[in-house]
């Protein structure tokens, strides 16, 4: 169904361009708000990968091959609006995500807090991989793929920002007393 | 200590957290956007189909044929049908820095390209995207590297084998910060304009080899383009910036056969 909203959209029906979108767009939502820990910045990305998604659909070949296509061009919308933040980041504030109604009991408080300074110091792309690898569910060779990255890359991407999130872990899981002795 | 796999789950579960529903008014701005945008003309994909092929080795026998009819032309002396061609009105200016000549010959580009109007208008909206295309997902390997001027604008062209990158277009503030080693650089022309170029790059780390080993740096003396230097090759992202000379609008598009990523600056 969504292949045949693709083929229809291609030849400029935009009718199915917007039941394609809003087939698309929840999942694209997440991975954003994932990738930028900012609901604002997210739906600007969305937005921006959306329409250039319309722009270019002739170019996609294979119209099977949709959801990864937009999600690779979410991606590179995802690192413009990091850059476009980090630009002004000295005189913005940075709000915590919203939660939402997913909230998991087995994060404690400072866990979550831990976990949420460590994500915002890895850079967009380290955490576009983390996103794709474990919230989206993608072996790594899939996260390459999808990102448009060597593999190699993408494990050391990976790599290092699993190391920074768990590094993070556990300093804080260090007692004081641990910490004076060490 | 944290064990890996309690922190992987860990991680699992920061990230399961989080909004996940797409507000209305984004589909409705995009709805609203779409309508008076229109959707890029792609030639090909030539490989697919058996006509498309055909076709497309058809328009190559014809570029050739045109070729060998202009150098015979050419050979003897004789004026070109037609008026002066590309070559007679982009001819580089004498203050070319040494540095660019191998790749400031801007005879080349035009010669090649179709004159059917395919070029998108002039535009001074920021930024301009063009989405990547033909590159099966893997880093596109920069082949070339070219600036010309012609009749109207001065132009940037990236060759690259198998298809070519995203692109993204827009105005730079400075300080200009070179990736990776993060050190501020000077770029001459005023505005400037970052070019990244995400999923290329000029290495090709399977099989070591580096096709494109000309300037990185071009500083042509053209109507726009003062200077226009690499900032970045680093994780197949390559970083380019652009200085002109007062600055006018831009277009960006690709081109088949080679694969190429063109940039023009109007004058």
């Amino acid at each position: 169904m969504q292949a045949a909203l693709v083929d229809r959209a291609k030849q400029g029906d935009k009718e199915a361009f917007d039941a394609l979108a809003r087939m698309v767009g929840d999942r694209c939502m997440a991975i954003a708000c994932r990738i930028l820990r900012d609901t604002d910045l997210a739906e600007d990305a969305v937005q921006s990968a959306l329409i250039t998604a319309w722009r270019e659909l002739r170019s996609l070949r294979n119209s099977d091959r949709f959801e990864p296509w937009l999600h690779r061009i979410l991606a590179n919308a995802c690192y413009a609006e990091a850059r476009h933040r980090r630009r002004w980041s000295s005189a913005i504030g940075v709000l915590p995500v919203e939660l939402g109604a997913s909230r998991d009991e087995t994060l404690t408080v400072d866990i979550r807090d831990q976990l949420e300074r460590a994500f915002r110091r890895l850079t967009a792309e380290q955490r576009a991989v983390l996103v794709f690898h474990f919230y989206v569910g993608l072996p790594v060779p899939e996260v390459a793929d999808r990102l448009g990255i060597p593999l190699g890359t993408a494990k050391s991407r990976i790599h290092h920002a699993t190391s920074a999130l768990r590094a993070s872990l556990e300093a804080d899981a260090r007692t004081p007393s641990q910490e004076r002795t060490a | 200590m944290t064990a890996p796999r309690d922190s992987d789950r860990l991680i699992r579960a920061f990230l399961a957290e989080g909004q996940t529903d797409l507000p209305d008014r984004v589909y409705d701005e995009v709805r609203s956007d779409i309508e008076h945008t229109g959707q890029r003309t792609v030639f090909g994909p030539w490989r697919n189909s058996f006509v498309n092929r055909f076709v497309a080795v058809a328009a190559v026998a014809a570029v050739v044929v045109l070729a060998v009819v202009i150098g015979l032309q050419l050979g003897a002396g004789g004026p070109l049908v037609g008026g002066p061609g590309p070559s007679a009105s982009a001819s580089a200016p004498a203050s070319v820095e040494p540095s660019a000549e191998p790749s400031t010959e801007p005879s080349v580009e035009p010669s090649v390209e179709p004159s059917t109007g395919v070029e998108p208008p002039f535009t001074c909206d920021l930024p301009i995207t063009l989405v990547a295309a033909g590159s099966d997902f893997h880093p596109l390997i920069t082949q070339d590297i070219r600036v010309g001027t012609h009749d109207g604008y001065d132009r940037i062209v990236f060759e690259y084998g198998g298809g070519t990158p995203f692109l993204e277009l827009d105005l730079a503030r400075p300080p200009y910060i070179q990736d990776p080693s993060g050190l501020p650089q000077t770029v001459a022309g005023s505005p400037v304009y970052r070019i990244t170029l995400t999923g290329a790059t000029k290495y090709d780390t399977e099989t070591g080899a580096q096709p494109y080993q000309g300037p990185t740096n071009f500083e042509p003396g053209y109507a726009q383009i003062v200077q226009f230097v690499e900032f970045g090759d680093f994780e197949a992202t390559h970083n380019w910036y652009l200085g002109v000379n007062g600055g006018d609008c831009l277009r960006a598009f690709t081109l088949l056969d080679p694969h190429r990523l063109v940039i023009d600056i109007q004058h």
